[in-house]
């Protein structure tokens, strides 16, 4: 009887121990055995050239928890229209869901600036707008002083607007500029002395600056004004793309391509790594299905070289891609579905707390059953035999 | 849920029905004994009446 009574002690103690420690992984469903939330990578629009599978890669953690596929394009950003890309993500649990993220529209490509002139270091000083065509000496030196003299970098950027816009626009506010300055300079001279002496000198110590400003600024306006000019011839070539854009899709991909080409060089190494259900896939397919036409008709000349992906999508040819596309998906679920495996679930935990409770409840109530039933069957077999083991024994 | 989770509580479940079938087939052995009902043979009760 002690030895039953040390084998019940030793197993109520191992039950014990899994129980808690079982209990303890069902009142934590949430901890990163199972998942994380990853808050960084999902819908955020990040630029189109920027890379999320190296941050993926950086977070070990997550890789974990998470795994995530790789970033396919849906749809190309244009000049005109956002992109669209999208990625495949599995949980601990096996969940898997699509992940989509707006590329931005691709901005032009700035034309080259022409390198500063000294001018720059002496931005105190210098005069707040350079007007592109010539204008007489002394009216400039008036307008100057009177008015605000803001730096000359932001000069470039106020240009690159004022050449979007029309450049007969130009000039005609600057003749209205200089009668009003002129008129404030005017009001200003007739205020007491010692403003004026205080003015005269600062005005005239203003007006040397600014002759030699102006001198510099001439030299500066002319080259400006080129690169303006450039600038605008740039600015119309690509208005041009922009409007063949909507005409011709060859055009788009040559003009866009380019950039576009950009975007895909960036990520050179992706695969399209589709894991999940297909059902998901069909889903997604059929929320955007105008997008996928414009794709289709985008990425019929762009083939993609790689293995597993099949980007370029015909539109008769729908079903080989969901084949081939299944075939990707249970590869892959294999290879993920093993490292899953080795994961402790929470069900690990019931199952453990079950069975740590099922052999208490064997070692407590059924053993000393069939202990009884043993002893029971033993006192038959005497009385079936009668007196005679009563005499032996 | 994985297959493995699958499989572990499927075991569960009939390793339960058979301890349970175990059980109750123990306890109405163990009532049988233990009850005051005793089943004799009849002709050992009429030796007794004869008795």
């Amino acid at each position: 009887m002690k030895k039953k009574y040390r084998a019940m002690r030793a197993i109520v103690l191992t039950t014990a121990f899994i129980s808690i420690q079982g209990m303890s992984i069902l009142a934590s469903p949430l901890r990163n055995i199972d998942y994380s939330y990853d808050g960084q990578d999902i819908h955020t629009n990040s630029n189109a050239s920027h890379n999320n599978s190296n941050n993926n890669n950086s977070n070990n953690e997550n890789e974990k928890a998470n795994i995530y596929g790789e970033w396919v394009i849906v749809k190309e950003p244009t000049l005109l229209e956002d992109g669209l890309r999208k990625r495949e993500v599995i949980t601990g649990k096996g969940k898997a869901y699509i992940e989509f993220e707006v590329i931005p529209k691709l901005l032009p490509l700035p034309s080259p600036v022409p390198p500063k002139p000294d001018p720059p270091k002496k931005e105190p000083e210098t005069a707040p707008l350079k007007p592109t065509t010539p204008s007489p000496a002394p009216s400039q030196k008036e307008t100057e002083a009177a008015l605000p003299k803001p730096s000359k970098p932001a000069l470039v950027p106020e240009k690159k607007e004022e050449t979007l816009a029309a450049q007969t626009q130009k000039p005609a506010p600057l003749p209205s500029q200089p009668s009003q300055t002129v008129e404030d300079s005017n009001n200003k001279d007739k205020q007491p002395e010692t403003n004026r002496h205080h003015r005269s000198h600062s005005g005239s110590k203003k007006k040397r600056s600014i002759e030699k400003v102006n001198d510099e600024n001439k030299n500066e306006t002319t080259d400006e004004s080129k690169a303006s000019q450039e600038e605008t011839k740039a600015s119309r070539s690509e208005g041009i793309t922009e409007s063949a854009v909507s005409g011709d899709k060859t055009a788009e991909t040559k003009a866009g391509g380019s950039k576009v080409g950009k975007i895909v060089k960036d990520t050179p190494a992706n695969h399209y790594k589709v894991s999940g259900n297909v059902v998901s896939e069909n889903k997604a397919r059929e929320i955007l299905p105008s997008n996928e036409n414009a794709v289709q008709d985008q990425t019929e000349n762009q083939t993609v070289t790689e293995d597993k992906i099949e980007v370029s999508v015909n539109k008769t040819d729908k079903d080989n891609l969901s084949k081939k596309v299944g075939n990707t998906v249970s590869l892959n679920k294999q290879e993920k579905g093993k490292s899953a495996d080795k994961s402790f679930n929470g069900y690990d935990g019931v199952t453990l707390l079950a069975a740590s409770a099922y052999t208490w409840w064997i070692a407590i109530v059924l053993l000393p059953m069939v202990d009884a039933f043993k002893w029971i069957n033993k006192k038959r077999r005497e009385k079936s035999r009668g007196n005679v083991n009563k005499k032996h024994s | 849920m994985l297959t493995r989770n699958i499989v572990e509580i499927s075991l569960i479940i009939i390793l339960f029905i058979v301890g349970i079938i175990i059980y109750f087939y123990l306890k109405r052995k163990i009532d049988d004994a233990e009850s005051d009902l005793v089943i004799r043979k009849k002709k050992e009760i009429k030796e007794d009446i004869e008795d």
